[in-house]
């Protein structure tokens, strides 16, 4: 009855949480090699020497990367500056909600916010002009070659989960009664923050943050408004390549995924294994 | 001063929803002007039988069906997997889709969808949406089952409970808080989600998120609006009764 | 009567129990000795059903019982840590196993007052198991495992978590009960005192072979167990 069940169990995790990725990845790598779909013409490599020559692909692979990092570093960097500051009204309880509070935001209606916020008709040119500013003059913050809104929008994504995470360890890790014993040992404020909270910190939000940067690096919905088409986040690109009318585009967008999934699978690979490293 | 990093941070926070609650009910309000120069209930007038009154309805059935299922199939499962020899391979495998960038996955599924002929359909999106959620309520019950919840099932065996008595009187009553957080999670991923919809169902499931879209892409700020407000609205309550039904639980 | 014969137990190349044979009258409680390690949990799993034997015989009034499953084996396991059922109070969590035998609601109802009261439990009944201090936790655990009369308990360190004075109260409703109701118990321990006090038969588990003791004093001579050595230690203080 118990191993019987146990089978159930595991088939159930098969079927609906296994096969379905599996499923599109084989089919994925066979429409790349030629193999399937309807310019499937038997085993070729063409579509893969496509995308390896494909800037855009490139690009794309650099700007997801660069995002995700430096958006997960500076997310991480400003909750540690931050964090002495917020902490009081952070263990006062009826405050507490505001900190949870952007957890209610999808990220397709902070894309929206940011377009109306940051746009040419947005809030900022409103206000610039209202200060006396020609509308002409104000600089573009979406879809801007620099991605500076498309960084702005993922970092306010980021930073108050990033945030919450450090505030629960800043609990579990007792920096507080750490940080007294720091203070008898001889430590300024200052040296507590840097040698003591920073570290412990870090250390104890690094899976989370690695997480983080893992969705950072497939994000959609903020790209795909705020960004630019060339170069694109790999999501958009992606999306791009399925969506054109161009069928040559097609086998490029299962090659593209292919690669997708194999990056995601040894992020999480090392993720798991730096776990299991810690646990241990 | 000392206040001030908090007084910026509320602003901050708390900015997205006064912007969206003034935008809902804001009439004319063209550029420049910084407020509005009149209030309409124009936007919210569709409300009954209108688009977006439609829309939402979809987005809540989905959210519903899709936290209820993929709860109550990742509980059972998760009991199964956590105690397998091989655990962390499972949890690998969980992790893997449960990371996967929604979209490419839906782009990846819609071959099997359209020769299911259930693209650009109700039950279609749901089946991908329950794909998406389910890795997550395995990986969230997985460490739900700790050492401490097993040894009180093996307890209740050996107090004469059986299997069926084991799972309704012990292990579902006891995780009763888990099984609702992890609902409300599920229901927010689905809630949220923009890209495996509009992909599945083909901009034909107009979804809350998929309208917003469609909406900002029309320039109609007013509408975009209104359904920005309704897609915070189900959060906002959750964070009002409990905050801790925001924050996702993906350390294992 | 529990009898056990050349019970075996490997977990994968690591033998953890080696031709355990064992005998255990009614009314009588085995306290075996062992340190962290030795195989203790094994034994009692195996004992309780939780877990297979690789080989050896478990008989109850000498019926096997290696073919059943825990449930109807009426051989109770309680763990160091009370596990009670935190969605049920007091009073049902010591129902709970009545209830599961479908008992009558008249006789269930008389049952739990009866050994609410035995317990002392009685101004604690409705309370919820998070309000109760550990004493009284380990109280309802036990009282939830003797109402259903069952032929063993399996007793695993259960007061191990508990502060020494509370221990000391333990120890002895333990053993006011256990002569009252005639209980059969194997109860094991790392703490030579208790297993002293708390046994009617004695056994020394070490790496997974079991040594039994025909009388209290063949127990405390052995060198192995380690009273000998407490017994001089405190002499030369």
């Amino acid at each position: 009855m118990v191993y019987r069940r146990a089978l159930l169990q595991k088939s159930a995790f098969l079927l609906l949480g296994i096969m379905p990725l599996a499923g599109a990845l084989l089919y994925a790598l066979g429409y790349s090699l030629g193999l399937l779909g309807a310019l499937g013409q038997g085993f070729t490599l063409r579509h893969w020497a496509r995308l390896l020559q494909d800037d855009a692909f490139w690009r794309a692979l650099l700007l997801s990367s660069l995002m995700a990092v430096s958006v997960c570093a500076l997310s991480a960097f400003m909750a540690l500056r931050l964090l002495p500051r917020l902490m009081p009204w952070w263990e006062k309880k009826r405050w507490r909600p505001i900190f949870y509070l952007p957890l209610a935001l999808p990220p397709l209606v902070a894309a929206v916010l940011s377009l109306q916020f940051l746009g040419n008709s947005g809030m900022l040119a409103r206000l610039a002009t209202a200060l006396g500013m020609d509308a002409a003059h104000f600089p573009a913050l979406t879809n801007d070659p620099a991605q500076l809104g498309l960084g702005f929008t993922l970092l306010m994504l980021t930073f108050p989960f990033t945030l919450l995470v450090m505030l629960n360890h800043y609990k579990s890790a007792q920096l507080s009664e750490l940080s007294d014993l720091a203070a008898t040992l001889g430590a300024s404020p200052a040296q507590i923050r840097r040698k003591l909270w920073a570290p412990v910190l870090l250390r104890r939000a690094a899976p989370t943050l690695l997480l983080s940067a893992v969705f950072m690096f497939g994000a959609f919905e903020a790209p795909l408004l705020l960004g630019r088409q060339y170069p694109a986040m790999i999501s958009v690109y992606i999306n791009q390549k399925f969506s054109r009318f161009n069928l040559d585009d097609v086998p490029l967008a299962y090659t593209a995924t292919v690669v997708y999934a194999l990056l995601l699978l040894s992020a999480l690979a090392f993720f798991l294994h730096h776990q299991k490293q810690e646990k241990s | 001063m000392r206040r001030l990093p908090f007084i910026a941070l509320v602003l901050l926070f708390a900015l997205p929803f006064v912007y969206f609650g003034v935008a809902a009910f804001a009439d004319q309000w063209r550029f420049p002007a910084l407020w509005p120069p009149g209030w309409t209930l124009q936007h919210w007038a569709a409300l009954g039988g209108g688009q977006w009154g439609q829309s939402a309805g979809l987005s809540l059935s989905l959210a519903l069906l899709t936290g209820g299922i993929a709860t109550a199939l990742g509980f059972w499962t998760a009991h199964g997997l956590s105690q397998s020899k091989h655990a962390r391979r499972w949890l690998l495998w969980a992790y893997f889709p449960y990371a996967f960038s929604p979209v490419i996955y839906a782009h990846g599924l819609k071959f099997f969808f359209n020769s299911a002929q259930l693209a650009g359909q109700f039950p279609g999106v749901l089946l991908g949406q329950l794909i998406l959620c389910y890795p997550f309520a395995v990986l969230f019950f997985f460490s739900h089952f700790d050492q401490r919840l097993r040894e009180m099932e093996a307890l209740s065996y050996t107090l004469g409970a059986g299997p069926r008595a084991v799972w309704w009187r012990v292990l579902l009553p006891v995780s009763r808080p888990a099984l609702l957080l992890c609902f409300f999670q599920i229901f927010l991923i689905s809630w949220f989600d923009y890209g495996l919809s509009s992909v599945i169902g083909l901009g034909q499931v107009r979804t809350l998120t998929v309208a917003v879209y469609q909406y900002i892409m029309e320039a109609n700020a007013g509408l975009a609006a209104v359904s920005a407000c309704l897609l915070c609205l189900p959060p906002l309550v959750l964070l009002w009764v409990n905050q801790g039904f925001l924050q996702k639980k993906v350390e294992i | 009567m529990l009898q056990i014969n050349n019970i075996n137990k490997a977990f994968g190349t690591t033998r953890v129990l080696q031709n355990i044979s064992l005998e255990l009258p009614k009314g009588e409680t085995l306290a075996v000795l062992g340190r962290s390690g030795c195989g203790k949990t094994t034994l009692l799993k195996i004992i309780a059903g939780l877990l297979p034997a690789d080989a050896g015989e478990i008989l109850q009034n000498d019926q096997r019982q290696n073919e059943l499953p825990p449930q109807r084996r009426n051989a109770v396991y309680l763990y160091q840590e009370a596990l009670l059922f935190p969605h049920l109070n007091v009073w049902e969590n010591i129902a709970f196993g009545l209830r599961l035998r479908k008992t009558p609601e008249n006789e269930l109802k008389n049952r739990v007052e009866a050994l609410l009261v035995h317990l002392g439990l009685q101004a604690e009944a409705r309370r919820m198991p998070q309000a109760l201090s550990g004493g009284q936790k380990q109280r309802v655990a036990f009282g939830r495992a003797i109402i259903i009369e069952p032929q063993v308990l399996l007793l695993d360190e259960p007061f191990g978590a508990l502060d020494p004075e509370t221990r000391s109260q333990m120890q002895d409703f333990y053993q006011k009960t256990a002569e009252q109701l005639q209980l059969s118990a194997v109860f094991v321990t790392h703490d030579l005192k208790e297993a002293l006090r708390m046994g009617t038969r004695w056994a020394y588990l070490d790496q997974g072979q079991l040594q039994t003791y025909p009388t209290r004093e063949a127990f405390v001579r052995d060198p192995k167990t380690g009273i000998e050595q407490e017994i001089e230690f405190w002499k030369n203080v």
